[in-house]
């Protein structure tokens, strides 16, 4: 073990000794905001890479943040404004979304579900996946993009109607 | 399967696709915490170097040592008189009193019952409502108490009655998000060259408060987001007439409603700590607001006179869209997850006449009515009245996208 490998293991060992509250919020939270993250953006890669970023912020705010009501309500703030950037750097840059994994065993209705997400805007599938992963009622839709209610219930709306459409179903049902 | 349900096990089954091991991220991402807390405070030391240097040079400090250095060389008594202040130890202000959140407890006084005519009348007796404006998603519709006389009138958002009934008010859901006017017969649309939204009318008729359009040297200020046909700005509270002359914003806040008194009762827009209940707290703010202490979450009413003084905090918290009764002694709201209340004009006396899922109240002209909306289920809206005791509900539209309504005088 080199000298600096040593150190970084002691002071992670200091860490986890110092920081149970975080590691333990971070084992909870951690594959619910990746697969958040990563439906968002439909990019498992840079889903995990916005999770960590997330999460390295959460940890810098440790002493402060752990005091909310909710730090993984804070958390997932920070997830999704930094999702959002992502994907207007993305956009911007013209980065092609690489989809996520959609096994061939996977069933048709989701395999178009998959597909009809790619369709909505970043609002709109953000919202989706907080309502319909997160169980988010539309107050927290709101509060975590940032946005008033009613703003949030026409992303719902939206999205729900264009995935209808997409998908063949009657949205009343 | 309904759609509700093949969107959820679909979206669940699309993330469980998604590896997330944590144990093996969890290191690096808290040794990437502690790095980058070793670099903000080497930032910190450095910064505070420089300033210290700057400031000896500035003070000429180092010019006089290097002075006096130069001049004991010659011989003379070295006096440099040099400042020994113990050095800072870094202490650091404001950490560990946060002030704690005081929410009062709102009463409950009499809970709302649950009858309900469900097809579009009221039971027991007719509320003489003549009309009711709404939105059904960015359109504007009117609509008859019993739920016939159903009219596109004109695109827009959040429609408010002129006080004699005969104009209507709403701010356009593209462009800018810029205050109309129309006619109640659809006739004569035309904007007011004021941005912003959620108009409410001056007991005159004259004047307009509304939502102020988006400002970015104000704090807390939420832009417009047309594409996605956000319905409005919150960057506090503005006035103009109803030609467009005189725009001012006259403070901070949102959701404001004109009573007949000349005071505007209005949200809290922009209070000085985030909370989780609000919706205009963004991921930023509430990183800027992590280092001033945990989070509160009042949301109180407030009142002021339309110049904007007088202001006056009410005792009710978590209060959202605010509205007068015809006769300025009562206001309506309602709370998320906690449905609609109405309390005093001074904010006592406050009751709960509708549960959860109930919002966006508007009085009748008799003050005996509020037309609400109300979630029926997972994302579907529809406009209802209630009686302001709660005893009588009755379903006025049957659409699944319609909100905001406002009851004409």
């Amino acid at each position: 073990m080199t000298g600096s490998s040593g150190a970084v293991v002691r002071g992670v060992a200091r860490a986890l000794d110092t920081h149970d509250d975080f590691a333990n919020l971070f084992r909870a939270e951690f594959p619910s905001i990746v697969r958040t993250a990563s439906l968002i953006l439909g990019d498992q890669e840079r889903g995990s890479d916005i999770a960590q970023e997330a999460f390295t912020r959460l940890f810098v705010s440790w002493r402060r943040v752990s005091k909310y009501d909710r730090p993984g309500a804070w958390l997932r703030r920070v997830t999704i404004r930094l999702a959002g950037k992502e994907a207007r750097r993305s956009s911007l840059l013209g980065v092609a979304l690489r989809k996520l994994p959609v096994p061939a065993a996977t069933p048709a209705p989701y395999s178009d579900l998959h597909s009809a997400l790619q369709e909505l805007s970043h609002a709109q599938r953000t919202a989706v996946v907080l309502h319909y992963l997160n169980d988010f009622p539309v107050r927290e839709v709101a509060e975590a993009l940032g946005c008033a209610e009613a703003t949030a219930k026409v992303h719902l709306h939206r999205a729900r109607k264009r995935l209808a459409e997409i998908l063949g179903e009657e949205e009343g049902s | 399967m309904t759609l509700d349900d093949r969107l959820k096990k679909g979206i669940l089954y699309l993330a469980t696709q998604v590896s997330a091991d944590s144990e093996a991220k969890l290191g690096t991402v808290m040794h990437a915490g502690q790095r980058r807390r070793v670099l903000r405070r080497t930032t910190a030391a450095l910064g505070a170097l420089a300033i210290l240097l700057i400031a000896l040079y500035a003070t000429g400090g180092l010019l006089n040592d290097l002075s006096a250095q130069q001049v004991d060389t010659a011989g003379r008594p070295n006096e440099t008189g040099t400042d020994d202040e113990p050095p800072e130890t870094g202490g650091e202000s404001g950490s560990g009193s946060a002030p704690q959140s005081s929410r009062s407890e709102q009463s409950r006084g009499s809970s709302a019952g649950t009858r309900s005519s469900g097809g579009g009348s009221i039971p027991g007796e007719s509320p003489g409502i003549k009309n009711i404006a709404f939105n059904r998603s960015m359109d504007i519709y009117l609509i008859g108490a019993d739920g016939s006389r159903l009219r596109f009138l004109t695109q827009g958002v959040a429609p408010s009655w002129s006080p004699e009934g005969r104009r209507i008010a709403f701010s356009t859901s593209s462009s800018g998000g810029s205050l109309q006017l129309i006619n109640a017969d659809g006739s004569e649309r035309h904007g007011l060259g004021a941005a912003g939204a959620f108009p409410a009318w001056s007991p005159q008729g004259n004047r307009l408060t509304f939502n102020w359009k988006y400002d970015s040297n104000k704090v807390g200020c939420r832009p417009w987001n047309e594409s996605e046909g956000d319905p409005g700005p919150e960057c506090g509270i503005g006035v103009v007439g109803t030609d467009g002359s005189g725009s001012q914003w006259i403070g901070t806040g949102r959701w404001p409603d004109w009573g007949p008194d000349d005071r505007i009762v209005f949200g809290d827009g922009m209070p000085e700590q985030p909370c989780r209940y609000s919706s205009t707290y963004t991921a930023a703010l509430l990183e800027t607001a992590a280092r001033a202490g945990p989070p509160q979450c009042h949301l109180p009413l407030w009142v002021m006179n339309s110049e904007g003084s007088g202001r006056l905090r009410l005792p009710v918290e978590r209060a959202i869209a605010p509205t007068w009764s015809p006769d300025g002694r009562k206001i309506a709201f309602y709370q998320e997850n906690g449905g609609i209340f109405i309390s005093s004009a001074d904010g006592k006396d406050v009751t709960n006449i509708a549960p959860a899922g109930y919002s966006e109240p508007s009085w009748s002209r008799d003050g005996r009515w509020l037309a609400v909306t109300r979630e029926t289920v997972s994302f579907q809206w529809s406009i209802y009245l209630i009686n302001v005791d709660g005893s009588d509900r009755g379903q006025v539209t049957s659409g699944a996208r319609d909100t905001l309504p406002a009851v004409a005088p």
